[in-house]
């Protein structure tokens, strides 16, 4: 919701109404005013998400704001004027938006008024500079070059600031250069001119479309959530003084997830008939007659005449695109796609780039996938497939369709609540980071035998002192297994089944490669030795098509898994686990510093220097502070010589070249722990001969002894492997029994 | 760092006294390595490096006294690691440095 005050003066909403999209609308504010150097800020979002609401707010706001920087907006032709004509307009909404400003008075913008006029009511500060664009432009004769116009109405913004105006222009809809010559040729104009001294721009586009400019930053407008698209729903119903319910709402912010216009559309349908959106049936009667004749009708026949102008090619785009006409994959490749629509290669390639940005299709490994995800725009092609290549009747079509949509409601509504309990595969397996855990926070048969039954906080107070023995990978890339192997989408809904790459000790090596592939499985008890055999072979299978080698298979189930269930995965070399293990699993996720448990630590951080002896200046500063925790003197002297033999690793071998170390001292209830840190070459590289270690190592050479001194002299000894470094994390319980120094 | 003579041990043995610093690393190890060379080409037969004052050691400190002791065994000679605080002592044994000379901790 956005809090701030300014009358409604180009955004379709009123600022309350502009709903998730405060931090974007602050960004964008902010760099009209505040932005620093050259380079222009790319605002990029999906078709639909709401750009161009966003950037008339920003207008709004910087209009009332009456600071320095004049707001223009200017939404490029999506139709296909002239380059020429298109300047001109510019020109005339650069100048109008300009007088409006300086005047304080919106109302302006409301007036029919040429370029001359608008020269004769600028202030008398801004007339000169005004007047001799305009007399430049009219003076320009028929047999001029349109590129001298094109240019001089797109240098305007240059011209002000030589006048000591600033502006921040904000180019929506930059994409219509994908349609149109004319357009690119004044986008390109665009791109030369730029942001500079005195004027600053914003280019706003679809996501998939490259403007090719300078850019400063890229603000990226994303879909609205469910939570975010059901307070439009909210807002709409309020606005156009339609009824609805909860469970209405609840639905047609699932149908129009992340399309704020095609919300409004449906209510100001409503409003326009007089009728509630109250009951399942109303709405998707509503939502019938939109994807019929409405303006959602009309906006995506529009978006399609764009993409594919010509009715025969429409027609031809359609069938390939209508999943739910399709026998079988939708996925075809390139060649079949330029068969099908019969066009030259020229005209095919605009076509499929087109289908890309607009996110109908994607294109990978020389094979187009239909996207299939909105709802919307899937209704919209079966509609349009039916009517144009099927033939079927109008009122038949539409009476199936009505009635297809009242017992889809249901599904969509389950799936939803389904989506709504899922666990978040893809959050939680991006958050494996070399974390160890305890055996029993995987193992649901190690769980059931030690934790079943317990409270929480005991759960979580014995998993702590258990012995971490399961080193998670280093994910760095995570995607729902069926968008990397599609049969399985029809076992798992898509949030319920995850791949994720990674590392399994973070050495970035072909050996350290590892892809963990987990699945959420229903079971309403533990799940039996047969349904986990069920799943071991799928997710096997998803490896080995997707050629995986080294894979990690991970199953979570409601109530766990029988013994004999758990004897089959850990036979697999798979992991079982319940849902109760989840949230403490997530405890172990967190960086070390978020993890509850004994609490009151106190942290300090020492930077030393690479140089000999200095570590002794650490670790009599450890030594100091332990001694303020009493911490029992032969621990201290084992924490201290532990502490050496780590600074003494990252002197000798990681050629570093800043030359520090970096040591963190934590001290809890129970332990110490020391983190000592550096960059450099890293520790596992060299050990595994990957990179050759900074000093020579000669036959029986009594050296390397340090990290086994380390693991003897403390309890817990964890190494990661930073972008650029080692870190070692050293950690010693305080047993209650000794006694302090 | 010093040294000095002293009668201990067995009335046939020349024996020699080496001190260690308080911090026993390469710099200081590689002190009293050469301190015991000179004694060893002295004609020193039983080393003694007196860590009374030596409040820690680290492990290129002890690869250095293994050299020592290897150095010392090859010319006859004994070593003998004296008023050893516990800490170190635990460092010895883990390094095998008990396995090759005497300790004699400050318990002791």
């Amino acid at each position: 919701m956005n809090d701030l005050k300014y009358r409604r003066i180009l955004s379709d909403r009123e600022p309350p109404d502009l709903i998730g999209r405060s931090t974007e609308l602050d960004r964008l504010v902010d760099f009209a005013l505040n932005g620093a150097g050259d380079g222009t800020l790319l605002v990029c979002g999906a078709p639909g998400a709401g750009v161009s609401e966003v950037l008339k707010h920003a207008y709004d706001r910087l209009f009332a704001l009456a600071s320095p920087v004049i707001p223009i907006y200017f939404p490029m032709d999506l139709s296909g004027e002239g380059a020429a004509r298109s300047a001109r307009r510019f020109l005339h909404q650069f100048l109008i938006q300009t007088i409006a400003f300086a005047r304080q008075d919106p109302s302006i913008l409301k007036w029919l008024l040429d370029l001359p006029e608008l020269a004769e009511i600028a202030s008398p500060s801004d007339r000169h500079w005004i007047e001799r664009l305009v007399r430049g432009v009219e003076e320009h004769g028929p047999d001029d070059s349109d590129d001298a116009l094109v240019r001089l109405c797109l240098g305007a913004p240059r011209r002000a600031a030589a006048a000591g105006v600033r502006t921040f222009v904000m180019i929506d809809d930059a994409h219509a250069a994908m349609y149109h010559d004319a357009a690119e040729a004044v986008l390109d104009m665009f791109r030369s001119v730029g942001s500079g001294d005195g004027s600053r721009f914003a280019i706003a586009s679809r996501r998939r479309f490259d403007p090719g400019v300078v850019s400063a930053g890229r603000l990226e407008i994303e879909r609205l959530d469910f939570g975010q698209t059901a307070d439009v729903v909210e807002s709409s119903a309020a606005l156009f003084g339609v009824e609805i319910s909860d469970e209405a709402r609840d639905l047609l912010a699932n149908q129009f997830l992340g399309r704020p216009g095609f919300v409004s559309a449906i209510f100001q349908s409503a409003a326009e008939r007089g009728e509630p959106l109250d009951r399942f049936l109303n709405v998707e009667r509503a939502y019938a007659h939109e994807i019929f004749g409405g303006r959602i009708r009309r906006s995506l026949d529009d978006l399609f005449a764009r993409i594919a102008p010509g009715q025969d090619l429409q027609r031809s785009v359609i069938s390939m695109l209508d999943t739910r006409s399709a026998q079988g994959s939708k996925r075809l490749s390139i060649e079949t796609w330029l068969k099908q629509s019969a066009l030259g290669q020229d005209e095919f390639t605009k076509l499929i780039d087109r289908l890309n940005v607009e996110e109908f299709i994607r294109v990978a490994d020389g094979r187009v996938d239909v996207v299939q995800t909105e709802i919307v725009v899937a209704d919209y092609l079966a509609v349009r497939y039916g009517l144009e290549v099927a033939g079927e009747s109008r009122a038949a079509l539409f009476g199936r369709s009505v009635t297809d949509y009242l017992k889809r409601a249901p599904r969509i509504m389950a799936a939803f609540y389904r989506t709504q309990a899922a666990i978040g595969l893809r959050t939680l397996l991006s958050g494996f980071s070399l974390q160890q855990i305890p055996a029993a926070a995987i193992d649901h048969g190690l769980f059931a035998e030690h934790y079943k039954g317990l409270p929480e906080d005991e759960v979580l107070t014995g998993l702590r002192a258990d012995e971490p023995d399961v080193r998670l990978p280093e994910i760095v890339f995570t995607a729902d297994a069926a968008d990397l192997y599609r049969p399985i989408g029809e076992l798992a809904d898509r949030d319920r089944s995850a791949i994720a790459l990674g590392f399994q000790t973070g050495s970035y090596t072909d050996e350290d490669e590892i892809v963990w592939i987990a699945a959420e499985i229903d079971s309403k008890l533990a799940a039996s030795r047969e349904t986990a055999e069920f799943w071991c072979d799928r997710l096997e299978m998803v490896a080995h098509m997707c050629g995986f080698e080294r894979f990690k298979i991970w199953i979570i189930a409601p109530e766990g898994f029988t013994p004999d269930a758990m004897d089959l995965i850990r036979g697999r070399d798979a992991f079982g686990s319940s849902r109760r293990q989840i949230p403490f699993i997530r405890r172990f996720l967190m960086a070390d510093h978020e993890l509850a448990g004994p609490v009151t630590a106190e942290e300090y951080e020492v930077v030393v220097p690479m140089d000999d002896e200095s570590e002794m200046i650490a670790a009599n500063t450890l030594e100091e502070i332990a001694r303020r925790h009493n911490v029992p003197s032969r621990a201290i002297n084992q924490i201290k010589t532990a502490l050496l033999e780590a600074s003494i690793n990252a002197s000798e071998h990681s050629l570093s070249p800043d030359r520090k170390i970096r040591q963190k001292f934590r001290v809890e209830d129970d332990r110490i722990v020391i983190t000592v840190s550096n960059r450099g070459l890293r520790l596992a590289d060299i050990r595994s001969g990957a990179i050759a270690a900074a000093g020579p190592e000669e036959p029986g050479d009594r050296r390397g002894w340090g990290l086994k001194l380390i693991q003897k002299l403390m309890d817990e000894v964890r190494i990661d492997q930073t972008d650029d470094g080692t870190s070692i994390s050293m950690t010693k319980y305080l047993r209650a029994e000794e006694a302090p120094a | 760092m010093n040294s000095e003579g002293a009668s201990l041990g067995t009335a046939s043995a020349k024996t020699a006294v080496v001190y260690a610093d308080d911090y026993l690393n390469k710099l200081t190890g590689e002190k009293i390595e050469r301190e015991c060379k000179l004694l060893l080409e002295e004609g020193c037969t039983e080393l003694v490096v007196d860590l009374s004052r030596t409040e820690i050691v680290n492990s290129i400190g002890v690869s250095i006294l293994l050299g020592v002791i290897d150095t010392a065994s090859n010319a006859g000679a004994r070593v003998i690691f004296s008023e050893v605080n516990e800490t170190t002592v635990e460092l010895f044994d883990m390094l095998g440095v008990t396995r090759h000379a005497d300790i004699l901790d400050r318990a002791a």
